[in-house]
């Protein structure tokens, strides 16, 4: 029998969180392949896809069909088909991981990868390579459905079809992520899945729920600054001229509050989709990512800065403008989708360090 | 599977019951710290209240096989998990290949081939692309992975089967791919757990002359079976464990003092019971099979009866032990401790008495949690 030793043998502990690009390979090797193999996998992606293409299709054309004007709708439509393909996509991504390190466990073949030279930051990351290339399957499967819709509204510009790709796939790698972490601290392949869905209504709308109950409990006596007219055009009766006024109200601090909007991908998807310009909205589209962009920005300042009449009597273009300069707020929002992984990765990470000491109850080894 | 109700213990004085030298068929190397194996010392491990293992002294050293024999529950695998650095001691000294797996994890498994009792696999997976897949993880170079995986397949006999998904592999076939798996990277020593189990006969005599040559290696084999006979074939020394402790670690060649049933089978049973009346042998008809059974404690008694018998002119067809010596052993130790049980002021203390690791009392004559796959 020959000999087969290896290169160079260890003599030390290495570090379990080193992830080197051969290790992950591996584990993702072996993760691709099985799903490439399992026809449910295929299935899946292009039940995926028809459903996602003739939803759209279902709505451009009833759209088309009640306004006879595709192009004025198309920008709102454009806003629902990203919106569906986010929340469709949070549907399906958990099944890409949910189950991926308790079923191996379950099936006695996560022990002997910890028995190898592999780290558990590899065999962790790996498998996340892995869930995280068939999510990106999923969105360039639903990507001829938002291709379709921009091109019923090519003024909008491609640069939202980008944002929205963009932020489905951060999304979507997130979920996945969790998927990962909860399948390795969980050691029931069903309850891991059932929390990981619960944790995707959780991101997507217990944020905005939690927030609007949270209204009532948040009104409080605030310094409102209303900006009133004092001169008029005698002509327009438009208003020239404004002065501060102070007077106290009783207002939701939403400025403690709209970090519960944030984090859910439905704003942050609506508030790092470009701003359009004046055109399209003068043509009486109504942009829905946009509302939702700018009202959650205004929220975040709260209720001191009150009316200004003389700005609400500006030209569109200063009003637009105005608006274009209130921060965005989805940058906090990745900040805490990539937080939210990176906490999940390293809670599945830790799971996977041996010699196990503390053995969670019901939990075997091998 | 044999009583021990004591029919045929302490019966055996007399000529035939030197108890003066035992002849070790390999003389085991005296115990020291220092050697390249599977070193445990004062080992021991519970999980909430359950004391798996209670206190495990085991010598698995290079170029012998090492036998690991005791009930279901009583420690076997979780004293394996922690060799194979898996699991973390409670307290105790372990040293794998000269390395401690807990501080020196990568580098005990880079060293140790470690056969799970319950092989899985990935169903979609074929037994060659597993066999690559490990490789890889062990960082066996590239360049002598492929070849490295045919020379597996070849030794566990699953060439044919090399490419077919592990889905449609049987129990054995699959038992075969885990020790492929567990020999992919050349280790030094090797922890089998009940590798036997779902082999088919040819297979079983094949894994034997497999560990036989590991060791011939030089590797140190650490193996469990509740295959007694075949760990009597294949084995130079043994460990048993009950209740989460060794009990002895001794080679099976060695009496240790206690007395081995010998079978004997005459053409003629009527004078072979008659002689054996003569020489003051007691012999009772053997539990299965044909012939008589006596309680002999070491070779050297059963060559002397042998020759005095042929002497006195039986036709002897067959004088050999009923059953192995380890399965012999280990029976007597399991008896001695249920006896020991039995009686409140037993000489041998047995603390752990908590369920599910095999330390609950079991009545004389049986033997707790014993399931004999044999």
């Amino acid at each position: 029998m020959t000999t087969a030793s290896t290169a160079s043998r260890p003599t030390t502990a290495t570090s379990p969180w080193r992830v080197s690009r051969h290790g992950v390979r591996v584990v993702a090797g072996v993760e691709v392949r099985r799903l490439l193999r399992s026809k449910a996998w295929l299935v899946a992606v292009v039940v995926w896809a028809v459903v996602i293409t003739s939803f759209t299709l279902l709505l451009l054309g009833s759209v088309g069909a009640v306004a006879d004007d595709v192009d004025s709708s198309a920008v709102f439509l454009f806003g629902l088909v990203a919106y569906g393909v986010l929340a469709l996509g949070g549907l399906v991504a958990p099944a890409l991981s949910a189950t991926s390190i308790n079923a191996e466990r379950r099936d006695g073949t996560l022990a002997t990868w910890q028995a190898t030279l592999l780290t558990p930051a590899e065999i962790a990351t790996g498998k996340l390579a892995a869930g995280w290339l068939a999510a990106i399957a999923l969105v360039a499967a639903a990507t001829p459905a938002i291709l379709l819709t921009f091109v019923a509204a090519p003024g909008m510009g491609f640069g939202r079809v980008l944002t929205t790709l963009g932020i489905v796939t951060l999304t979507l790698l997130v979920v996945v992520t969790m998927g990962l972490g909860m399948s390795a601290v969980l050691l029931s392949p069903i309850a891991s899945t059932v929390v990981t869905y619960l944790l995707v209504v959780a991101l997507g709308v217990g944020g905005p729920i939690l927030f609007g109950l949270t209204t009532a409990l948040i009104f409080e006596d605030v310094e409102v600054v209303n900006q009133e007219a004092v001169r008029f055009d005698p002509v327009s009766s438009r208003p020239l001229e404004c002065e501060p006024v102070i007077t106290t109200e009783r207002q939701p601090r939403t400025d403690r509050t709209w970090g519960l909007l944030a984090g859910s991908p439905f704003v942050i998807l609506a508030d790092a989709a470009p701003r359009l310009t004046d055109e399209r909205l003068d043509s009486g589209s109504f942009d829905m990512l946009g509302g939702i962009s700018t009202g959650v920005r205004q929220l975040r300042l709260g209720p001191t800065q009150g009316f200004d009449a003389c700005a609400a009597a500006q030209e569109a273009a200063d009003q637009q403008a105005a608006r274009d300069a209130l921060a965005p707020v989805w940058g906090w929002g990745v900040l805490f989708l990539v937080a939210l992984a990176a906490g999940s990765w390293v809670l599945a990470v830790r799971r996977l360090i041996v010699p196990v000491r503390r053995l969670p109850p019901g939990m075997r080894i091998a | 599977m044999r009583s021990t109700d004591g029919t045929l213990t302490g019966v055996t004085e007399g000529d035939y019951g030197d108890r003066g030298m035992t002849t070790p068929a390999t003389a085991a190397p005296a115990a020291d710290e220092g050697h390249d194996g599977i070193y445990v010392r004062g080992l021991t491990r519970s999980f909430g209240t359950v004391h798996a293992v209670a206190g495990m002294d085991v010598d698995a050293r290079p170029g012998r096989v090492t036998a690991l024999v005791g009930p279901n529950g009583s420690g076997k695998t979780t004293l394996m998990l922690m060799i194979a650095g898996l699991l973390a001691p409670d307290a105790g000294q372990l040293r794998v290949a000269g390395f401690d797996p807990v501080t020196q994890t990568a580098a005990v498994h880079a060293r140790l081939g470690w056969m799970p009792d319950a092989l899985g696999a990935w169903d979609a997976l074929s037994a060659r692309e597993h066999l690559t897949t490990y490789a890889a993880a062990y960082r066996v170079p590239r360049a002598r992975i492929a070849a490295r995986a045919d020379e597996l397949l070849q030794i566990v006999d699953l060439r044919e089967w090399g490419d077919a998904p592990a889905r449609v592999l049987s129990r054995g076939q699959k038992q075969r791919l885990g020790l492929a798996r567990a020999l992919i990277h050349d280790p030094d020593v090797l922890v089998l757990d009940e590798p036997a189990s779902g082999l088919d006969p040819a297979s079983r005599v094949a894994l034997r002359q497999l560990l036989r040559r590991m060791a011939a290696d030089g590797k140190a084999v650490l193996v469990s079976s509740h295959v007694l006979s075949d760990l009597d074939e294949m084995a130079d020394d043994a460990v048993y464990v009950l209740g989460g402790r060794t009990v002895t670690a001794e080679g099976p060649s060695e009496s240790g003092g206690r007395s081995f049933v010998w079978r004997i089978r005459s053409l003629d049973e009527p004078r072979l019971v008659s002689a054996l009346r003569a020489r003051e042998v007691l012999s009772v008809p053997a539990t299965a099979g044909a012939g008589m059974e006596v309680s002999l404690t070491d070779e050297q008694g059963a060559a002397r009866l042998l020759a005095d018998l042929v002497g006195d002119g039986v036709p002897i067809v067959a004088f050999g032990p009923a059953g192995g010596r380890i399965e012999q052993t280990y029976l007597g130790l399991a008896a001695e401790r249920a006896n020991s049980l039995a009686q409140p002021k037993a000489a041998m203390p047995v603390p752990d008495a908590s369920p599910g690791n095999g330390g609950h009392p079991a009545p004389p004559g049986t033997i707790d949690g014993w399931v004999d796959e044999a």
